[in-house]
């Protein structure tokens, strides 16, 4: 403690002018306010959540460790993840026909298997509601070895896969929400689905733990996973029947039409990534409803379509891709209302004849050098028992 | 609007504004509440409103006119500048009984009567006189029974002299419809609320962290631990998996894990609700499955309806003072009207009955049991209460699954899996494990450390690592499953 009557370097400073006296009642006073100030915060400090700053902190860091090092990458979906281990629990296919709706009820396995003279499971069909390339990529990136070295995927496009610009959620699958920005989850997402997804890695790391659980079913191996649908599905062609179908395509298809944004970017990335493993990809945009095209016909999204397969066929051309785009003229000699089970998929008639003329167009393709044959993919392929059906 | 769905978020903290911007004014915060409490419930079906408006005026005249007509019953709250009373026992009884028939009559017409009609014909049938009842497949309204008991016990309450009429329209409007607890629960009596509504609230940081804690833990019950459990349960009780003993055990563990984790997760949630917007509701689960008695699950199961039961049931029918032989009845008939309070369905009956016998057998047995352990020199406490608590955690999850089988033929079927092979493979029980596991170490510290609410006693950091572990488990959980509407909501 300083001595008040002893002479220091301060007195001499006020001394010589460099500092000025404050009266005492003024430093009390300032005394007084600090000491005040210092409680205050010291309140507040005290009033703070001092466990949920500490879980926030947590929270940041776990989530950072699991997004960053733990589950990077997005995995397979649990139902495309129980279909692939099912469809190849006895043999590593080599043909594999992959993609949305379309592609599961487009393309026959067996007909195709038949043409390149493959055994039974060499070929299979992937195929889901809504899987765009992104969850293609998540499911083979994961499960690459139940699959034969160096594939050849015919990979099922549809417009939706690339729009920005599509309205009903549902299409916009999380493997595709896994690579956006928060700004493109919030314009392009319900605010509750953008929010969430910011745990995508989270659910991802707990379906990682869980999927021990599934038990693969049987169902989806009877036609090597081709799902075949009836002429004229529920409703035929009436005029109503089309009109809402229309309306629904619309929406889950077309909204407000943008290709050549976020998803048109990411599916040329998925492309490139699929290329990078070892995948030969065969790009197929299958044939729709001519009620499809009179429906749209006059309005924008005839051209955004037009547009999107005139992408499509410049992006194959640059990745060097085969395309394969089928229109109406495929299933010459087919009654429409008997070929298709609603606007964009096909019956079982319509899919046979498609998968006939997707054979003898890859038969061409690997004529040409264009692609490698997939029997020749297949030597030596035969796996033993697959260990998940233990 | 479910509690565990993001329109409820939204919804909550937009009445949350508005109820801090209105804090000033109680009565415009009331309105607030009242606003909020019917959007909520007008969310389900705005014709539920119409029930529940009628509900309240019919309670809220009744019990104005009982307060008018209240006799010699002194008040508890009696206050200067009541109105004279007037000594109309009889008019009092016929306001009473017009509030309680017309309660009951809503409730026995949306809940009971296709189910009563059906019972009928099907008796008429067996006895020969074929009946075609016109069915009338009335969708129940959610928490019908729950507000129902709620207003109830309120002219009851002013009827016996316990309490006097409330005369603001809109605090006894929030008290009936109060959206926290609304359509599970708790059931909250007009002794204990409407003073917290009617006076003003003051706003505690500490009391919001308690609320956002019992909230966290709440949903996190609900969605982790009940929903996860609910697959292995609902995939056993649906039959696709060939009933064994293995599986019907543990189905009936799913269960028992499943409706306490959905039920209490509810309540904590509702508590923690009401307790950021400044009330207290009372503690509706106390650890019920440590419970080593009947009478002992009974005071830390569903207390808000049990207590309900216990005042307005079991007591007016007696209780125990009319002898060893009427006790039991009494019992027995509180516990089966209690069953079927749960739903319109024989298994509820039947699990009504199961626990109307068990606290009955309880009652009978106990004073031999003690004799027989005095006399054989009992083991130590702690050891008898363990075994209680096993035992009777058995007996609870037996009826279980009588609550939650689809029909007395499944239960039958199910109890002749118990005496059958068993597999316990591929019945989920990985899942039903690591799922009852947070649960187990909770409770465990809860009942070491005699607070329901350790969590809070915790240094900051291990408390902070606990919301973490909540709030993943939340987060991982949430986006990736459909909402599944709580139990209770269909009682």
């Amino acid at each position: 403690m300083r001595d008040p009557s002893s002479t220091s370097s301060f007195d001499s400073a006020l001394a010589a002018g460099a500092v000025t006296r404050v009266p005492v009642a003024t430093t009390t006073a300032w005394a007084r306010s600090q000491e005040v100030l210092g409680l205050t915060i010291q309140r507040r400090v005290s009033r703070l959540p001092a466990g949920g700053l500490y879980a926030l902190l947590f929270i940041t860091l776990v989530h950072l460790l699991i997004s960053h090092e733990v589950v990077p990458e997005p995995l397979a979906a649990q139902p495309l993840r129980a279909r692939v281990l099912t469809l190849t629990r006895t043999v590593r296919p080599c043909l594999i026909v992959a993609g949305d709706s379309r592609a599961q009820v487009h393309v026959r396995p067996d007909v195709l298997a038949t043409h390149f003279n493959l055994p039974t499971g060499a070929t299979v069909n992937i195929g889901m509601p809504a899987c765009g390339p992104s969850a293609v990529l998540a499911a083979y990136r994961e499960l690459r070895d139940r699959f034969a070295p160096h594939p050849l995927m015919i990979l099922s496009v549809s417009f939706y896969c690339v729009n920005d610009g599509v309205q009903d959620d549902l299409f916009i699958r999380d493997e595709s929400v896994w690579s956006m920005n928060f700004a493109q989850r919030i314009g392009m997402l319900p605010l509750e689905r953008a929010l969430a997804s910011v745990f995508l890695p989270e659910r991802a790391l707990l379906q990682a733990l869980t999927n021990g659980r599934h038990v693969p079913g049987d169902r989806v191996v009877k036609e090597g996973g081709f799902v075949a649908k009836p002429a004229g599905g529920a409703d035929g062609f009436s005029h109503q029947a089309v009109s809402e179908q229309l309306q629904g395509v619309a929406v889950g298809w077309f909204g407000t039409p943008q290709i050549d944004g976020f998803r048109w970017h990411r599916f040329v990335k998925d492309l490139q990534e699929l290329r990078d493993l070892g995948v030969h990809v065969v790009l197929l945009d299958g044939p729709v409803h001519p009620s499809f095209w009179e429906g749209i016909a006059d309005t924008p999204r005839y051209a955004a379509y037009k547009r999107f397969r005139a992408k499509l066929a410049a992006l194959g051309q640059r990745l060097d891709m085969p395309v394969l785009e089928y229109d109406g003229e495929v299933l010459h000699g087919l009654d429409p209302d008997q070929a298709y089970f609603n606007l964009t998929h096909l019956s079982r008639t319509g899919a046979t004849r498609l998968s006939e003329q997707i054979a003898a167009d890859l038969r061409d393709l690997i004529d040409r050098g264009q692609i490698t044959p997939p029997v020749e993919n297949l030597a030596g392929n035969v796996s033993s028992p697959s260990t998940y059906s233990q | 609007m479910l509690f565990n769905s993001f329109p409820f978020a939204v919804f909550f903290l937009l009445v949350l504004a508005a109820y801090v911007l209105s804090r000033r004014r109680l009565h415009i915060q009331n309105v607030v509440l009242l606003v909020a409490s019917y959007t909520f419930y007008g969310w389900w079906d705005w014709r539920f409103l119409l029930l529940i408006l009628a509900s309240t005026l019919i309670d809220y005249v009744c019990g104005r006119l009982l307060d008018r007509c209240r006799g010699d019953t002194a008040c508890l709250d009696a206050t200067p500048d009541a109105p004279p009373p007037a000594t109309s026992a009889r008019t009092r009884r016929a306001i009473l009984v017009a509030s309680v028939c017309a309660n009951l009559g809503i409730l026995g017409f949306f809940k009971y009567y296709d189910f009563f009609a059906a019972s009928c014909a099907e008796v008429l049938q067996a006895i020969g006189l074929p009946l075609q009842p016109r069915l009338l497949h009335v969708i129940l309204p959610v928490g019908i029974s729950f507000y129902t008991f709620q207003t109830l016990s309120y002219t009851i309450d002013i009827y016996r002299g316990h309490l006097r009429a409330h005369r603001n329209l809109i605090d006894f409007a929030v008290f009936v419809s109060f959206f926290p607890q609304l359509v599970a629960g708790p059931i909250v009596r007009a002794r204990d609320f409407l003073p917290q509504i009617a006076r003003p609230r003051v706003w505690h940081w500490e009391r919001v962290y308690e609320g956002c804690y019992l909230i966290l833990w709440g949903l996190f019950k609900k969605v982790v631990i009940a929903d996860n459990v609910a697959v292995v349960a609902d995939r056993l009780f649906s039959g696709d998996t060939p009933t064994n003993g293995a599986a019907v055990l543990v189905a009936a563990y799913a269960f028992a894990v499943q409706i306490y984790c959905d039920f209490s997760g509810y309540s904590d949630i509702a508590r923690g609700t009401a307790r950021i917007l400044g009330f207290d509701i009372a503690l509706n689960f106390d650890l019920p499955y440590f419970s080593a008695s009947p009478s002992e699950f009974w005071r830390r199961w569903h207390i808000s309806l049990s207590s309900w039961l216990r005042d307005y049931l079991y007591v007016p029918l007696g209780g125990n003072k009319r002898g060893p032989r009427r006790t039991l009845i009494n019992l027995m008939l509180t516990m089966l009207l209690g069953g079927l309070w749960h739903g319109a369905a024989w298994t509820f009956v039947i699990w009504g009955l199961y626990q109307g016998l068990l606290l009955i057998a309880y009652r009978v047995l106990t004073p031999s049991w003690h004799r027989t352990t005095a006399a054989l020199g009992a083991p130590s406490v702690h050891t008898l209460r363990a075994a209680g608590i096993v035992l009777f955690f058995h007996l609870v999850c037996f009826g279980w699954l009588i609550f939650r089988a689809d029909s007395v033929s499944q239960f039958v079927a199910m109890i002749d899996g118990l005496v059958g092979p068993w597999h316990v493979r591929g019945t989920g029980v990985t899942t039903l494990v690591v799922c009852a596991l947070p649960l187990l170490i909770m409770q465990l510290a809860q009942i070491g450390s005699g607070d329901l609410e350790v969590v809070l006693q915790l240094p900051a950091p291990v408390r902070g690592l606990t919301y973490t572990a909540m709030f993943l488990g939340l987060a991982a959980c949430l986006g990736a499953q459909i909402e599944r509407p709580f139990i209770y909501f269909q009682f």
